[in-house]
């Protein structure tokens, strides 16, 4: 597919999509908001409460472990600290997104910060490899994403679970499903089969052996390490086009 | 809370487009993707419950072999996230 635009220029079509694409994803996200703002209430989170914490942390794990750490009484420097190591796989997403969003200014950069989580960078990221950078997409992911939550944060902290439990649908899977048919996709080589590979083995050692959610950075770091390798390797007698840097090897493949 | 979430949010976002990495870093960055897609999956369907379950009774599995199937032959992400998810309903209903 040709791109047009850049990947700063606001592309109305790409925002639109990300929306559509967004919202089965979105959907899930509701549901589990909904469990999210009855934690938080009796947790003792009044309804403000709730709904601003949702709206400025926008981070689902992350909040799910405060308002546990609120029941049980933890000091804000306990839940500072737990949500910093837990959100820290942000760094690794945001690396990964930034050489798409070339050109995009530190202001608009600093808006689809606050959009980047496990699900909109899932979408966006598979978006990118695919079709190349676009800050519009990037946002309508955030958006899409913020609303299922937000939504569902404000709803349940009013009202209560009105659905039940949400692995009565199946929707504890759905996070998993939408995961892994992002994955599958991009799985077009030996390199990549071989990332996967060694990042799921690391990624299940390291949940056994690791707290909170470093086994998804130790997967990416090892993972990502094995796929270098790999290509390293696949080229080690190409040194003439070496000395050209890394520009006979796609970033797109 | 808020802060510390959105500092791990946009430092390596802006950081990384500023600065010229290393080219094996650079390179290492295109299968960050893949790693972080793989991490999200692998644990909670062999692990649902923390602990390592390859078993008939761990849904999970089923359901993601399902779910990979459906990504593999249609490439469409509603279908896999569908298919696995009336896969874990139908589980239920029927434990084997």
């Amino acid at each position: 597919m040709k791109r047009p635009l850049t990947p700063a220029q606001f592309s109305c079509p790409d925002f639109f999509t990300a929306l559509k694409e967004g919202f089965p994803l979105a959907l899930s996200i509701f549901a589990y908001g909904l469990v999210f703002g009855v934690l938080a209430r009796q947790a003792g989170l009044n309804w403000g409460e709730t709904v601003v914490m949702s709206a400025a942390v926008f981070a689902g794990s992350a909040q799910f472990v405060a308002v546990g750490l609120l029941g049980s009484g933890a000091s804000a420097g306990q839940i500072i600290l737990a949500t910093f190591l837990l959100n820290l796989r942000h760094l690794l997403m945001g690396a990964s997104l930034a050489p798409y969003l070339a050109g995009v200014r530190l202001g608009k950069l600093a808006v689809l910060a606050h959009g980047l989580n496990d699900e909109s960078y899932a979408l966006t990221v598979s978006r990118f490899r695919r079709f190349g950078g676009s800050a519009a997409y990037f946002l309508g992911a955030g958006v899409i994403t913020f609303l299922g939550w937000l939504g569902s944060s404000a709803l349940a902290g009013a009202v209560g679970n009105a659905f039940g439990d949400p692995r009565r649908y199946g929707l504890d899977f759905a996070f998993l499903g939408a995961f892994l048919g992002l994955l599958i996709p991009q799985l077009k080589n030996r390199e990549s089969w071989v990332c996967c590979g060694v990042a799921a083995g690391a990624a299940l050692f390291a949940s056994q052996v690791l707290p909170g959610k470093w086994y998804v950075i130790v997967a990416a770091l090892v993972g990502a390490a094995a796929g270098v390798g790999v290509e390293s390797y696949a080229h080690r007698n190409s040194g003439r086009y070496c000395r050209h840097g890394r520009s006979h090897l796609s970033d797109q493949d | 809370m808020a802060a510390v979430t959105y500092l791990t949010r946009i430092s390596f976002l802006v950081l990384v487009g500023k600065i010229n990495l290393p080219e094996t870093l650079s390179r290492g960055l295109k299968y960050i993707p893949i790693g972080i897609l793989t991490a999200f999956v692998v644990p909670g369907l062999l692990a649902p419950d923390g602990h390592v379950a390859l078993s008939w009774n761990n849904h999970y599995l089923f359901a993601g072999l399902v779910s990979a199937l459906a990504a593999y032959r249609w490439k469409n992400v509603f279908l896999a996230m569908g298919s696995g998810m009336v896969v874990m309903v139908v589980l239920r209903l029927q434990p084997f």
